[in-house]
């Protein structure tokens, strides 16, 4: 059993790595490997050695024809001892590296360039448990058998504390609910390794070393014929390691399936906005040229004297026309963005310039936030792309109420949550609010490029934008972008 | 996600009502008899005698209801006493240093050996000891296949430093030998006797137990730590009991087919390879032991064992101090 979860979690973090390919995904398969050299070479002793009772050795193998294989490798003592002390000395380190990988807090993100200093202890711990090496220094003097033992089991635990308070402290320092929520797989995902790393870590590869010897044995007695460790304790760690790795093993496929949504979602509405922009370039140049010519017959009339509200209506409703089509071009043709730095109050400002001037009396009450935010950003781009999701809102509020705009930090993020109070957004649509062309209103103003625009706008500044219901009725969209720099005692 | 968790949590209750209910009738059989744990080696010099009296309901005839768990070695079952996960286990030679030493105390003397051996493979050029010079040999250190190796080596004027030692468990020895990794291999039963089976008429025996029998004796008891007895006198007594009549029924020859058939079942290693190993030691009966004791023939024995240890051990201890001598003679009457 213990077998199977282990490798289950090794073939999803291989799943993991060649599907996202980053340094996240290499740091979880550099645990989950060494957390599997090091239970499975623990297993390999145990087979060799013996003395478990029938159910514990299924918990443990499975099959009993695994542990007879295991029982009969042809390993020499000191082979199967450096096999034990690898993982059982990488594994903390790495264990580290991923705590600090998950986290954002100041000083896990400077350990994150130092993080070397942690591999001191494991290769000096790898050095001087070599067999030779061990054998020369350790064997001779109980004592210096001794401080190895206790001092490489002491820096061990160590760190795994380490990695767990790292871990606990990064999660009370998120203060979005949203961040919390996924942050609790890799919590998970983190806390069983270590839980099933721990109740194996005791053991010390100089008990394999010395086999059939007795020093150690009466120095620290044989870990897994602990009163402590019976079969019902077994259970209980079974269970409790069975449940962590299924939620990690669930949260990582639904990671990943997540990221292959969102990829597909995307490739899915490029797709969708190539095919159109074909048909609608050719549709936009020709009625551009009749607008043109519009204009210039209007123009015309001006000049041959004809006056009064009615030629200045169709002169605005051409010259409207006539934005609007560059605008809709401007929406599907691939765009270069050119970033700078800019304050992100300079860009709200604008954005509710924008609202406003469509319409007048729109109500948005925004809460406190930190002027000196700044972002990398194409200003009047994003500004637009902010602006429609707000007027959005308003429409679907039918002109009514108030939109709310929260803005705040979050990690290394910059969140903008736009709240309205409307009918929501239907699951159905869920996926279709995206796609170009798409609206549900019903209005000679709107052509459906909105949210296709927005979304386009918020993804070239390396940034997110995601929905979900309102309690009590609306919908929050949620804008992420990157944030430039870090405040001073920033989260 | 809901889903998974739910699935997972029927999961979790229906194996928490599968073991509370496993521990239950557990709970009503330990009111009716006495449970032992009882650590063996998974061979037949250690299994003879637990089994016959076992399966010829010697044990239950005493209210005693055996657990046996395997183990692969005697200081691995010392130290599982100490920690209180095993009652009574059965040791091979080697670990009765740690007897000596006042770690445990033999509470049943169960046969003299000769199951250790140095096994060669002709095809490598080994053909005597001599010819282990410059050869890959595996061996298992601390044990007593060990000592036979050292002692084998120095007869003919060589140590350690002249063979490539590859110091390896028993069952790793028997693949590495069997697979030609090495040219020859210090090991004990069973595993000499897979060895040679598998190796056939390539196989040689180059020193075993026999050869050093002036030096030491290759004795195997049962054992108990001192407090378990002293709280469990009665019990340890019935237990004896029940062992000499497992003793009795594994002497007798036409016992031993049936005796290994029940030794292969708990090995799971085959009826052919369990019989092989009948050999393993000579036999005696409870009268045959009492006897021995009463004539101080086995006291003797354990006076060879102790002196063969040299200063491994201490030699002022008394085998009277660590052979419960007196609980072997309550259990005849």
């Amino acid at each position: 059993m213990l077998l199977i979860i282990i490798l289950l979690m090794l073939i999803s973090s291989i799943i993991f790595l060649l599907f996202a390919r980053n340094r996240r995904s290499l740091l979880i398969f550099l645990m989950m490997s060494s957390l599997s050299i090091f239970i499975i070479s623990i297993l390999i002793y145990v087979a060799k050695k013996g003395g478990i009772a029938d159910d514990t050795s299924l918990l443990l193998f499975g099959f009993s024809s695994i542990r007879y294989y295991f029982q009969y490798l042809p390993l020499t003592l000191g082979q199967l001892g450096y096999l034990v002390a690898f993982g059982r000395f990488t594994f903390p380190f790495i264990i580290i590296a991923n705590a600090l990988d998950f986290s954002y807090f100041d000083f896990a993100v400077k350990m994150r360039k130092k993080i070397y200093y942690f591999a001191i202890l494991p290769l000096i711990s790898l050095v001087l448990y070599i067999p030779r090496i061990f054998e020369t220094t350790a064997t001779k003097q109980t004592f210096v058998l001794k401080i190895f033992i206790y001092g490489s089991r002491t820096w061990i635990f160590l760190y795994i504390l380490i990695a767990l308070f790292i871990m606990v402290y990064e999660y009370y320092s998120i203060t979005s609910l949203f961040f919390r929520r996924r942050f609790i797989p890799k919590i998970l995902i983190l806390a069983s390794v270590a839980i099933i790393y721990s109740l194996y870590a005791p053991q010390d590869p100089a008990q394999i070393y010395l086999f059939y010897k007795n020093d150690y044995m009466w120095m620290l007695g044989l870990w897994y014929l602990n009163k402590g460790l019976s079969t019902p304790f077994y259970f209980v760690v079974m269970v409790l390691s069975i449940s962590c790795s299924f939620v990690g093993f669930i949260s990582l496929i639904k990671y990943m399936s997540t990221i292959l949504d969102q990829e597909r979602e995307e490739v899915v509405l490029k797709q969708k906005a190539r095919a159109a922009s074909i048909g609608v370039s050719a549709f936009i140049h020709g009625t551009k040229n009749e607008l043109l010519a519009s204009r210039v017959l209007i123009s015309r009339l001006e000049k041959s004297g004809v006056e009064g509200s009615d030629i200045e209506a169709l002169k605005s409703l051409n010259d409207n026309l006539i934005i609007r089509m560059q605008r809709l071009y401007s929406t599907l043709r691939e765009q270069t963005m050119k970033l700078s730095l800019v304050s992100l109050d300079s860009v709200i400002n604008k954005a509710l310039e924008i609202s406003i001037a469509t319409h007048p009396d729109i109500k948005i009450k925004i809460t406190d936030y930190d002027k000196k935010i700044l972002i990398l950003a194409s200003s009047f781009e994003l500004a637009e792309a902010i602006s429609n999701i707000i007027i959005n809102g308003w429409e679907a509020m039918k002109c009514d109420g108030k939109i709310e705009v929260i803005i705040r930090l979050e990690r290394l993020w910059v969140s903008i949550s736009i709240l309205d109070r409307g009918p929501g957004i239907p699951k159905a649509l869920k996926r279709k609010i995206w796609e170009p062309f798409y609206s549900s209103k019903n209005s000679s103003s709107n052509w459906g490029m909105g949210m296709y625009y927005s979304r386009k706008i918020i993804n070239s500044h390396l940034g997110s934008i995601r929905f979900e219901k309102r309690d009590g009725g609306g919908t929050i969209f949620q804008i992420l972008l990157p944030r430039y720099g870090r405040l001073k005692g920033g989260l | 996600m809901k889903k998974a968790i739910a699935i997972l949590m029927i999961a979790l209750i229906a194996m928490t009502s599968v073991f509370a209910n496993g521990a239950a009738e557990t709970a009503t059989e330990a009111k009716k008899t006495d449970t032992v744990r009882v650590a063996y080696m998974s061979n037949y010099a250690s299994l003879c005698t637990l089994v016959s009296a076992m399966n010829t309901g010697a044990f239950e005839e005493q209210g005693i209801t055996v657990e046996l768990f395997e183990f692969a070695d005697g200081p691995t079952i010392i130290s599982a006493m100490e920690s209180g996960s095993i009652d009574i286990g059965y040791i091979g030679h080697g670990a009765h240093k740690l007897c000596i030493n006042g770690k445990a105390d033999i509470f049943a003397f169960s046969h003299v050996g000769n199951g250790d051996a140095i096994v060669g493979s002709k095809a490598k050029g080994v053909t005597d000891v001599a010819s282990l010079k410059g050869k890959k040999v595996g061996y298992a250190s601390g044990t007593s296949s060990e000592q036979i190796l050292l002692w084998a080596l120095e007869g003919a004027g060589l140590t350690m430093n002249d063979i490539k030692g590859y110091e390896m468990d028993a069952s790793a020895l028997t693949t590495a030998m069997i697979s030609g990794s090495l040219d020859a291999c210090a090991t004990w039963s069973p595993s000499s006797f897979t060895v040679i089976d598998a190796l056939g008429s390539d196989a040689v025996v180059v020193a075993n137990n026999l050869s050093f029998a002036d030096r030491s004796a290759s004795v195997a008891s049962w054992i108990v730590m001192k407090k378990w007895s002293a709280d469990n006198r009665d019990l340890l007594v019935r237990f004896t009991k029940a062992l000499y009549a497992g003793m009795d029924y594994r002497a007798d020859a036409n016992n031993y087919k049936q005796v290994a058939e029940w030794v292969a079942q708990v090995t799971g290693t085959g009826f052919d390879t369990a019989y092989a190993q009948r050999g393993d030691a000579e036999w005696i009966t409870s009268a045959e032991l009492i006897s021995q004791i009463n004539d101080g023939t086995i006291n003797k024995l354990y006076e060879v064992q102790k002196k063969g240890f040299g200063t491994a051990v201490n030699q002022d201890a008394k085998v009277s101090d660590y052979v419960l001598f007196d609980v072997m003679l309550e259990a005849a009457k």
